[in-house]
């Protein structure tokens, strides 16, 4: 396959991406801001898939999160645990797309050195589980408690914290 | 000749992609708004980033990668095909992508990539650099991606600078004129000598060989007859290159064509053991003294890889064009000169009547085939009109001179040509 061919292939998947997660996210009834979010983010997936520009890409990912967190928030019994994964997935999916589109080269590349599958896929698979785990928890018809709820976000801010922190230098 | 380097460890400086930036974005988002909504079903889609950031650490990315690059061979023929090999070990590296920069006029096939004991990867690639010159291949820019996407850094391996000598015009055996004035070489002469081509019978004289009597005519006349051979002598070749301009398409430009008519012409005649020279006008003006011998033929592959004017040459302008200054010791006496031009201006009818005037008669090699191109019925026709009736005129002049013109495209054999027009060219003309 020629460097041309896998370059539109990665574009391509970008608006499928994109799309994928905006069809998931917004089905069976989705509401109006619900549906201007999600045009907004198939607008902005077309145009980072045909200019390349970053900040294109990175406004697609913040229109097509904003869209499932509007789904979820307008209409909580709409969006469905497995939905929410799916969505997510097809989030991360669309964020790789966008990073090999953009860092692709004019002229074709070579790449030399590939870890095997095991360790590449690892980590989302590791992910999928993790997200399915609190996508389940989350859907489990229990008696609302605050002191439940405050520990789940105070864990997922936790959560965000050390993520960030293990990746300053 | 191989070129390249040894292994080098190469530290690598890694820089974080959009990718983590937008991940962080991502799960940031996403736990404001189950935060603000209170919707904790919405922290699923934040675990996704979130897992992926925890899993590839700064400190997991990889210091060092040991890189290597072999050229071989570094001096070819345009149209040869160069193998380079890259040797890279990163250990912990998610994949490498390696972009190879290239000369112009060069193209480049990957080969495939062999995986080798202590995780070190062999890239191979072929090239085939398609225009004479010295080129510099490479650098290799290697893309080092790790933690997941996350983090990329960027790595630079220097290649080898290759030296493409130019395609040498065919030419089937070196012909040269009857009179020639160098002894010792492999050119039948029209003197008498001691060579081993046919050149008459003569009455025996006391002192001849017995072996060479020509027992057939001495039987048919009577009396004894010896065979005589034709002197083998040396020839002198001076090639005079115009480089002024360079007109076509790359690759088979006039300056192309000329380089390689030059090369073709030093290579048979050196082969036949000649003397060759080279004088260039059109830029500064270079020379090189005939010579003989295998390194004659590198000196003047040399010589002629300079003429192509570099960016200083063509901003000084003012620079010698003619051949007024050329040395005596550059022409031998009774040397013969091939001047190798695509005829656009005066300049070469100004070189062939200088040389006229020191006795020379020379020979021409015009190696333009191409015209310009313009739009039918417009004023800019009317100009190319005029433009080969000049060129006609200059043709004409040059016939009148008694200097024969040989037009050459760069694919057919010179030698029947180039008798023929040494042979054209008037004795009395002729030093």
């Amino acid at each position: 396959m020629s460097g041309r061919t896998i370059a539109v292939l990665w574009r391509v998947l970008v608006v499928l991406g994109a799309a994928g997660a905006v069809v998931v996210a917004v089905l069976p009834d989705p509401a109006r801001p619900v549906l201007v979010a999600a045009g907004a983010a198939l607008a902005a997936a077309v145009l980072a898939a045909a200019s390349r520009w970053r900040l294109a890409g990175t406004a697609t990912l913040g229109l097509v999160t904003l869209t499932v967190l509007l789904a979820a928030a307008l209409d909580a019994s709409a969006v469905r645990p497995v939905q929410v994964v799916a969505a997510g997935v097809l989030l991360l999916a669309t964020a790789g797309a966008l990073e090999r589109c953009e860092a692709g080269a004019d002229r074709p590349t070579v790449t030399v050195v590939r870890t095997g599958a095991t360790a590449r896929l690892g980590p989302p698979v590791l992910a999928v589980g993790a997200a399915s785990l609190v996508a389940v928890t989350a859907a489990q018809d229990v008696v609302p408690s605050v002191g439940l709820v405050l520990a789940g976000l105070v864990a997922a801010v936790a959560a965000l914290v050390v993520g960030i922190r293990v990746h300053r230098g | 000749m191989t070129g390249g380097g040894g292994a080098r460890v190469e530290p690598l400086g890694f820089t974080a992609t959009p990718l983590l930036r937008r991940l962080a974005m991502v799960a940031a988002l996403t736990v404001a708004g189950a935060v603000v909504t209170a919707h904790g079903e919405l922290l699923a889609l934040a675990a996704l980033p979130l897992v992926l950031l925890v899993a590839h650490p700064r400190s997991g990315l990889p210091d060092t990668a040991t890189v290597a690059a072999r050229l071989s061979p570094l001096r070819c023929v345009e149209g040869d095909e160069l193998v380079l090999e890259l040797d890279v070990q990163v250990g912990g590296a998610d994949r490498v992508e390696a972009d190879l920069v290239l000369p112009a006029h060069t193209e480049a096939t990957y080969d495939g990539q062999v995986a080798c004991d202590g995780g070190t990867t062999t890239v191979r690639w072929r090239l085939v650099p398609s225009r004479w010159g010295r080129h510099r291949v490479g650098p290799v820019r290697l893309r080092v991606v790790a933690g997941g996407g996350c983090y990329a850094a960027r790595v630079g391996v220097e290649v080898a600078d290759i030296v493409v000598y130019p395609g040498a015009a065919a030419l089937a055996r070196a012909v040269a004129p009857r009179e020639l004035a160098a002894p010792l070489g492999e050119h039948p002469s029209r003197a008498v000598g001691s060579g081993v081509e046919f050149a008459g019978v003569r009455p025996y004289t006391p002192g001849d060989r017995r072996r060479d009597v020509d027992w057939r005519t001495s039987a048919r006349h009577g009396e004894l007859f010896v065979r005589q051979y034709a002197a083998e002598r040396a020839f002198d070749l001076v090639l005079v290159l115009d480089t002024t301009t360079d007109a076509g398409e790359p690759g088979s430009s006039t300056l192309d064509l000329t380089v390689r008519a030059a090369t073709g012409l030093t290579q048979s005649y050196l082969r036949a053991h000649d003397r060759v020279g080279l004088a260039t006008f059109g830029g500064p003006l270079r020379w090189l003294a005939p010579a003989a011998g295998p390194r004659q033929l590198y000196r003047v592959c040399e010589a002629v890889m300079a003429v192509r004017p570099d960016e200083e040459e063509r901003a000084a302008g003012a620079v010698e064009y003619g051949l007024a200054n050329l040395p005596h010791r550059m022409l031998p006496p009774r040397a013969f000169v091939c001047v190798v031009t695509p005829l656009l201006d005066d300049r070469p009818l100004d070189a062939v009547r200088l040389l006229r005037e020191r006795g020379f008669a020379p020979l021409v090699v015009d190696v333009l085939t191409t015209e310009p191109v313009v739009p039918r019925r417009s004023a800019a026709e009317l100009a190319v009109r005029a433009w080969r009736l000049q060129r006609e005129a200059l043709t004409l002049e040059l016939g009148s001179l008694g200097v024969p013109v040989l037009p050459w495209d760069g694919e057919g054999d010179l030698t029947g040509a180039l008798l023929h027009a040494m042979r054209s060219v008037r004795p009395e003309v002729r030093a």
